[in-house]
């Protein structure tokens, strides 16, 4: 068999108009943005694809067109519908006119789209962002912790040049009131692709201030409606719900919660609801002191009243109470007096008694004993005289009959009889050999001395 | 002192106990004085908290500022 050839521009061409009589005009089809494009001249280029649900693999791909003319109708209309804009990762539900073009090959040209669908599509995938963090138990977490008395130190996460930080920093500041906030501002990109990293970063930056903030506020003023989606992140609600610090949103928007605002602690519309909100809290404290001073004065005041009148009472109590007390004790005294009086008489006399006997008694013994004591001294002394007598008696005949004996021994008397005493040098002698020979010795007689020698 | 560490909410309680005890008689006139002079410091040291006149916070956030920089 010869080999028959068609040039590539035939064959393509064939398969362009396969493709045009096979297939109808156009198309309703559901697909994932996976890129998306505006040139200068406002085309929009896509990519749609489909994937495999367990796997998260590919299964389908194709280029995709909005002319520019079909955009200017068909972004308005999306965005003002479903308050998102289109963006890559979106599920859309798209008419297309298959398109085949020699040059460019397979593309579709996207004429009109259904936003409804793209609505459901983000209801449920809200709803499973919802119910997983349901499942994993945190979704009320952040709503447990207590609400604070009194946030007076304030982390704010929003966009330094967003109107809804003026409002709300001015708001506070400016309180009718004078509380004093002290208000930080973390500042995050609030929109698109970036937003959730950066307000999970914010956060990260507040957590490491651990204890000193009360609150953490997230605040979006002005901007677009259609850029919520960021706040219906899962990870940016993982990290919200385990925030150790109460969260307000006030993201400013007026449809369907974002799941943000659903897990924050407390979802307020607007910055300026934020801070209206802190400063109901602050006025409510204030209103509760107010309320506890009073009570504390006028309770303490009542205590002091009741004890006054208790006192007032036992004083009209005690009054009769001593009066009579008193007048017993009178009495009493009185009674007492006389007995005292009575009695005292009463021992005096007795004593008086006692004292009269025993005086008399005395008076007479002592006479007794006086007449007794001197009578034995005249016995004493009569005895004394007769005693001294003899004895002066006796002394006197002694006397005399020693002077009679001493008249036998007197030397001269024994001299005159004959007898004489020799001396040798002045000494009696009573041995003649004690005198050596020639030595001249005196003999005393009664008529003188004679001196002689021994021969 | 330990008093000024106290947060709103503690000092609050420990007012609304002292009152309560004024209110139910539990307390007699020797303490009185002594309950109530706590508690007015207590009720001055909420309304410090009211309008933050502690100065070392505006100087904190000053500081985080500078580190960030």
């Amino acid at each position: 068999m010869e080999n028959q050839s068609v040039s590539l521009y035939q064959l393509l061409g064939q398969v362009k108009q396969s493709l045009k009589n096979n297939l109808p005009s156009s198309f309703w089809v559901v697909a994932e943005i996976s890129e998306m494009k505006v040139n200068f001249s406002g085309h929009c280029y896509l990519e749609l694809i489909e994937k495999e649900p367990a796997a998260d693999s590919i299964k389908a791909k194709a280029r995709a067109t909005i002319w520019a003319s079909a955009y200017r109708i068909i972004r308005p209309y999306f965005e003002t519908t479903t308050h998102t804009r289109l963006a890559a990762g979106m599920k859309v539900m798209v008419k297309v006119n298959v398109e085949f073009h020699e040059v460019y090959g397979f593309s579709l040209n996207i004429t009109d789209i259904e936003p409804s669908f793209t609505i459901g599509e983000m209801a449920r995938l809200k709803q499973e962002i919802i119910n997983r963090l349901i499942a994993e138990g945190v979704f009320e977490m952040n709503k447990a912790i207590p609400m604070p008395d009194l946030p007076g130190r304030i982390a704010v996460i929003s966009s330094q040049t967003a109107a809804g930080w003026g409002d709300f920093s001015d708001q506070l500041t400016n309180n009718a009131f004078g509380y004093k906030f002290h208000v930080k501002l973390f500042p995050a990109v609030m929109q698109g692709e970036d937003a959730e990293q950066s307000i999970i970063s914010a956060l990260d930056a507040i957590f490491a201030f651990d204890g000193f903030f009360d609150l953490v506020v997230i605040i979006r003023g002005g901007g677009s409606q259609s850029e919520l989606n960021c706040f219906n992140s899962y990870w940016l609600a993982y990290h919200i719900c385990q925030f150790p610090l109460p969260i307000f949103t006030g993201i400013g928007h007026e449809q369907d919660e974002t799941i943000a605002d659903l897990v924050a602690h407390t979802r307020l519309k607007t910055p300026t609801a934020v801070a209206e909100f802190i400063i109901s809290l602050f006025r409510q404290a204030d209103e509760r002191i107010n309320e506890l001073s009073i009570a504390l004065t006028e309770a303490a005041t009542d205590l002091v009243e009741e004890e006054k009148e208790r006192l007032g009472r036992f004083l009209l109590h005690l009054k009769p109470g001593v009066m009579k007390i008193l007048a017993d004790g009178k009495g009493n005294l009185q009674l007492l007096g006389h007995r005292m009086n009575s009695s005292a008489k009463h021992l005096l006399l007795r004593e008086t008694g006692i004292i009269t006997r025993r005086s008399d008694r005395l008076n007479r013994l002592s006479n007794e004993y006086l007449i007794v004591a001197s009578h034995r001294i005249a016995m004493k002394a009569q005895r004394i005289r007769e005693t001294c007598r003899k004895f002066i008696e006796s002394t006197r005949h002694n006397l005399i009959m020693l002077d009679k004996k001493s008249m036998y021994l007197d030397p001269f008397l024994i001299l005159k009889r004959g007898y004489s005493i020799t001396y040798y040098c002045g000494k009696a002698l009573k041995d003649p050999k004690l005198v050596p020979e020639n030595s001249e010795i005196e003999t005393r007689l009664a008529g003188g001395i004679l001196k002689s020698k021994k021969t | 002192m330990d008093k000024l560490n106290l947060s709103y909410k503690e000092a609050v309680t420990s007012i609304e106990e002292i009152l309560q005890q004024i209110e139910t008689g539990e307390l007699d006139v020797d303490e009185l004085a002594e309950k109530v002079k706590k508690a007015s410091e207590l009720l001055k040291l909420c309304k410090d908290k009211l309008f933050q006149t502690e100065q070392d916070i505006g100087k904190i956030l000053k500081d985080m500022s500078e580190d960030k920089e």
